[in-house]
């Protein structure tokens, strides 16, 4: 027993001495008196110094790899531990033999989340980028990127607009969750910023006709009135035209305003204006990016034929509690944000905003004024929680409304929308986001005098479900695919008399009600490193479904009578496919050329027959008496990029070709009227055109400058006599620049400048008398036009001297709208001369000359 | 519409007007026609001018030696120049509901041509409307049909709409029986849409506006409404006109050419319709 007890124990203690044994060989020390050495000529080395012998696999031309070192000597462990890792290799000590073998190369994934490193917010397109494949990936609109590759060494870069870049050198032998955080802070700008490789660069990405800007971008523009406007910034960018002067509606390529699809956080916004049009209902405060397709329509989008408008909220600061908001001429604004809780997985965004034009209304001396009320207000909301890296929740919404009183009139309307999103990650390649939202719009008119004395509803409301995956497959292939329903109620007008006085007693037009489906997937594919291609295919559905009444015409348009649906009857079914295709080619480094073709379908539109637009117009949807508006665009672009891309520079073309465009009939009666769809006429649209873009990222100077060539026309048979006449929005000359220059660290200088053709007009050519008023004989339709429209807006911002050991940060903002004051025609008039009845002379309509304002904001 | 001018009350505080210089191509003039048949026993009217330019400052050119008739179906009612352009009918003869009126006019060469042409329009007259009764309400702080605002007398009706027939209404007032609503921007036309079968409980259809000279109600004026069944084409006429006249504001729709019953191109409105009187006596007291 005892021996045995001895034997164990020696074994023990030459169990334990044997690696030391090995050990000790593998310390020798090898000395390196060369900097770089081949592996062939560094083993060659070894063999002298240690007479260890040495195998290696004969590919990937091994032998005449390089090495780097940079000691002079090392122990020989050490040493084949840099050889290994340099050329991704595995060895083993077999005796006096080091056989060295390579590591099967296996695919993993790097993925993460993209972010801001001051506030927490998501860094929406920040860019993913690997030297050593000349590879990359974008963060999507959640932050989230994945990129899969071989295994091995690599150089990975992220880089977002503004921020600094951050490289790391990283071993990747497995799956690996990098989280990133990139900082504005450190950003001088006297530096040059060196805006590398990026997968995100304009000549890169396989989209065409889509701009991207930042809420940033934004707030250094000149701003009407010093509301700083993101719709108004967006009809700055060329191919896009402010539906008329001074009003937030846009046309897209030619196409009408009730074409673009507006998605804040996801939900639509129906109707995206305030006071008239002149103010859009987006606080920019509350957002962090935006992006526009003018084209090129990606394929999880769909019912709208022009443009979808991006828009994104604020996660919320994630990291402090903060504040900001600014004093202004027509509003004020407050948003705060922060942290919930102390593991900060949780935070928070509110923001307001409210007009204040009534508060000066009550000054006036005269009563009636004084009791007007005319004010808006907004509010934006968000909450998100990160439970783990896997599941994050947003909740956001939106409220706004407009009011207008006076003595006998009041007109209330706005918007509410509910978004709730969750973001899974079911595995480091496949993201999902599940959104669940909710969007309304509603307006309340009442007039309590005379014959017109009523008051009167109208709302149209959204419930939808979205299910969105992105499959990053690998590098080459990034999938996407999902499936929308959208449950739409309309209830388009309910009038009701007040008093006796009135005509109407009651006047309801009912409700209706509609279902929309769709499913699509897409693939981004790149193939060899020039050719990339994007191809998707969306199918889309849409039914009109009971309680419902539809009403029949004749072919003069007029109702011969009416069916009337029940609850639940499906009694019209539209389908539509609708494919997107894609190329880019990358010519140099610097330049590539992309070309696209998408289909889209637009089953709701909007009864708006002026170009103003006004909050009474309702939404109505494709039915049996109407069909779905259907376009077909083909684009062509050249893209080439200068100074390291600091000069981004594209050429685009592109034709659109829509069918069942609808139009209305002349005196079309849109409102309260239950025959509507007896107003609609159909027919074709087209329109065509070339878009110049420069962008301009320096350190000091940013902006772009634009120049549109473009035409939009239409021919409808019972319209004009059936020829062809000009869109409403055909402006063949367009010329845009918006610019920003840094002066100093604290101050700050912008400018836009506008030009355009001016708008068609249909004028009167002649005159006849008729019991002592005059019947006016139109020209063609549209076949005048309004003077040219020309304007430029100036801007200056001070900012605060910012003082150590005090949050608070202030600048000052001066803008300057139309600072030559352009008398620019927002419509012109023929008016009956007081003087002599029988003749009439042409007055145009102007709005704002020289608008000075002024507007303080803070942050802290 | 009405409702729009809430909308537009901020828009004329921050906009501004100026007169501007439009060309504006000529174009070949146009034969304009008014003319109506109503059920009155009188010579009945036609009224035949030509279009001219815009910025022209002369009244409209009459057109003389036309040949005018109206046709009832079976009578031929032939027409005279009274004045120039001005047509009467030689006989005197009331219109009666239920009959089609069909007014031919010849010997008319409007584009100067060197020959001549015919135009042609029909016209269908409708029962009158019964009126229960009107009566005068009074308003210090009106807002009229055309945005004058103040001081008005209103003539509030009281009827019974047929259910079963789309109807048209058209409403002008006379004073001590002469027409103070004497152009057609000053009627008030109204469709039964909003109150088919309904019975009218003082609904305001005829507007005196007490700073205008000639509407003033003084004791023991008498003030008539006349009711007129229009037909629906020549109430959209009247609709279309009065819209055309407005001022066009950044809410109107792309303007067209109002509508016509007159054939071969030419512009106007020849129509019969059947009047009903009511007559209500102003009393200060």
């Amino acid at each position: 027993m005892k021996h045995s007890l001895y034997v164990l124990t020696l074994l023990f203690v030459l169990y334990g001495q044997l690696p030391t044994l090995a050990q000790l060989k593998d310390k020798q020390v090898i000395k390196t008196d060369q900097k770089q050495y081949t592996f062939d000529e560094l083993l060659k080395s070894i063999k002298k110094q240690t007479g260890y012998n040495y195998t290696y696999p004969n590919a990937y031309k091994l032998k005449e790899k390089n090495i780097n070192l940079n000691q002079k000597s090392y122990p020989l462990d050490k040493l084949l531990k840099i050889v290994t890792n340099q050329l991704n290799l595995k060895y083993r000590m077999i005796g006096k033999q080091i056989a060295f073998k390579l590591i099967p190369q296996k695919t993993v994934t790097i993925s993460g989340y993209i972010k801001d490193q001051n506030t927490g917010e998501d860094l929406i397109g920040a860019s993913c980028y690997i030297k050593e494949l000349a590879k990359g990936t974008v963060a999507n609109s959640y932050g989230f990127y994945s990129i899969s590759i071989p295994s091995g060494k690599y150089t990975v870069s992220y880089s977002f607009l503004g921020t600094e870049t951050i490289s790391k050198t990283i071993h990747i032998t497995d799956d690996q969750k990098i989280n990133i955080e990139l900082s504005t802070k450190n950003q001088q700008i006297t530096e040059v910023v060196v805006r590398g490789e990026s997968a995100s660069k304009n000549i890169e990405r396989t989209e065409m006709s889509v701009v991207k800007l930042p809420a940033s971008t934004v707030k250094k523009l000149p701003a009407f009135m010093g509301e700083v406007d993101l719709i108004k910034t967006v009809q700055m960018l060329p191919g896009v035209k402010p539906a008329s002067e001074g009003s937030t509606g846009f046309s897209v390529r030619g196409g009408n305003p009730d074409q673009n699809l507006i998605l804040l956080d996801e939900a639509p916004v129906y109707n995206a204006s305030h006071l008239m049009g002149f103010f859009s209902v987006f606080n920019n405060d509350a957002l962090s990016d935006m992006k526009l397709y003018k084209g090129d329509m990606p394929a999880h989008i769909g019912g709208r034929l022009s443009s979808f408008l991006d828009i994104r909220m604020k996660n919320g600061n994630s990291k402090k509690f903060s504040g900001n908001g600014g004093i202004g001429t027509i509003s004020s604004r407050l948003t705060l944000q922060g942290p919930i809780g102390k593991n900060k997985k949780t935070s928070f965004i509110v923001s307001g905003r409210r007009s204040y034009a009534d508060l000066f209304l009550r000054l006036s001396s005269d009563k009636d004024v004084k009791s007007n009320i005319v004010y808006f207000y907004d509010v934006n909301a968000k909450v998100n929680h990160r439970f783990n890296d896997n599941n994050r929740l947003f909740i956001s919404t939106y409220i706004g409304k407009d009011r207008f009183k006076s003595k006998s009139n009041e007109l209330q309307f706005g918007n509410k929308t509910a978004t709730l999103r969750w973001n899974h990650l079911f595995s480091n390649k496949l993201f999902s986001n599940t959104t669940l939202l909710y969007s309304r719009y509603n307006y309340e008119l009442s007039n309590n005098k005379g014959v017109d004395a009523f008051k009167w509803t109208s709302s149209m409301q959204d419930y939808s479900l979205k299910q969105d995956f992105n499959y990053f497959l690998n590098s080459n292939n990034n999938i996407k695919f999902g499936a929308l329903f959208t449950y739409h109620h309309f209830k388009p007008g309910d009038a009701n008399g007040i008093g006796e006085e009135s005509f109407i007693t009651k006047y309801n037009l009912g409700e209706s009600n509609a279902l929309e489906y769709a499913i699509y997937a897409s693939n981004e594919q790149k193939i060899g490193n020039k050719l990339a291609l994007k191809y998707g295919i969306r199918f889309s559905t849409f039914q009109n479904i009971g309680k419902g009444t539809v009403y029949h015409f004749n072919e003069n348009y007029e109702a011969t009578g009416s069916t009337n649906y029940k609850s639940g009857d499906i009694y019209k079914t539209h389908t539509n496919w609708e494919p997107r295709l894609g190329l880019k080619y990358t010519l140099t480094p610097s330049s590539s050329i992309k070309m696209s073709y998408s289909r889209t379908c637009q089953y709701m539109q909007l009864a708006q027959n002026s170009t103003g637009g006004m909050p009474l117009d309702i939404w109505f949807p494709a039915s049996p008496n109407v069909k779905p508006q259907i376009a077909n665009q083909y684009a062509l672009g050249y893209f080439r990029n200068f100074r390291n891309n600091t000069i981004e520079m594209s050429l685009e073309g592109y034709y659109k070709k829509m069918n069942n465009t609808i139009d209305f009939k002349d005196f079309a009666k849109l409102l309260l009227n239950k025959e509507l769809e007896g107003e609609l006429r159909f027919g074709k649209a087209e329109s065509y055109g070339i878009e110049f873009m420069t962008r301009i990222n320096f350190n000091r100077l940013q902006g772009w400058v634009g120049y549109t060539w473009s035409r939009s026309k239409r021919t409808i048979k019972e319209i004009n006599n059936g020829n062809t006449y000009r869109s409403p929005y055909d402006v063949p000359h367009n010329i845009k620049a918006a610019l920003s220059y840094q002066l100093t660290k604290r101050t700050s200088i912008s400018a836009n400048f506008t030009y355009s053709t001016g708008a068609p007009a249909t004028y009167p050519v002649a005159k006849s008398e008729y019991q002592g008023k005059y019947i006016r004989i139109y020209s063609n339709r549209n076949s005048y036009r309004l003077p040219d429209n020309h304007r430029l807006d100036l801007a200056l911002t001070l900012k605060g001297k910012k003082k150590p050991n005090r949050k608070w940060e202030s600048e000052w903002n001066f803008s300057l709208y139309n600072a030559y004051g352009r008398k620019n025609a927002w419509f012109v008039n023929f008016v009956t001369d007081e003087d002599n009845p029988s003749t009439m002379y042409a007055e145009k309509t102007y709005l704002f000359t020289f608008v000075p304002s002024i507007t303080y904001n803070f942050k802290f | 519409m009405r409702v729009i001018s809430i909308l537009l009350v901020i828009l004329t505080m921050i906009s501004c007007t100026e007169k501007m210089n439009i060309d504006l191509k000529s174009t070949d003039p146009i034969l304009t026609v008014e003319g109506s048949v109503t059920s009155d026993f009188k010579n009945h009217k036609v009224i035949l001018k030509e279009s001219s330019d815009v910025y022209n400052k002369d009244q409209s050119n009459r057109i003389s030696n036309a040949v005018v008739t109206v046709s009832d179906g079976t009578k031929i009612f032939s027409y005279s120049e009274v004045q120039p352009g001005c047509y009467e009918s030689d006989l005197k003869f009331a219109g009666q509901p239920g009959k089609t009126y069909t007014l031919n006019i010849n010997n008319v060469d409007i584009n100067k041509d060197g020959k001549t042409e015919k135009y042609k329009a029909s016209s269908y007259m409708r029962d009158p409307y019964v009126i229960d009764k009107i009566k005068l309400h009074f308003d210090p702080d009106y807002e009229a049909k055309d945005d004058e605002e103040g001081k008005f007398w209103l003539v509030k009706l009281f009827l019974q709409d047929n259910p079963k027939t789309k109807d048209y209404y058209a409403f002008a007032c006379r004073k001590n029986n002469i027409l103070v609503h004497d152009t057609i921007t000053e009627i008030i036309v109204q469709r039964d849409t909003y109150f088919n079968g309904s019975q009218t409980k003082g609904v305001n259809v005829g507007e005196l506006n007490q700073s205008k000279s000639d509407e003033i109600l003084k004791d023991k004026d008498v003030i008539t409404l006349e009711t007129y069944a229009i037909g629906k084409d020549y109430y959209y006429f009247i609709d279309q006109f009065q819209k055309m006249s407005e001022d066009r504001s950044m809410f109107s729709g792309p303007p067209g050419n109002i509508k016509t019953n007159i054939s071969n191109g030419g512009i106007g409105f020849f129509s019969a319709y059947s009047i009903t009187r009511t007559s209500i006596v102003y009393n200060k007291k």
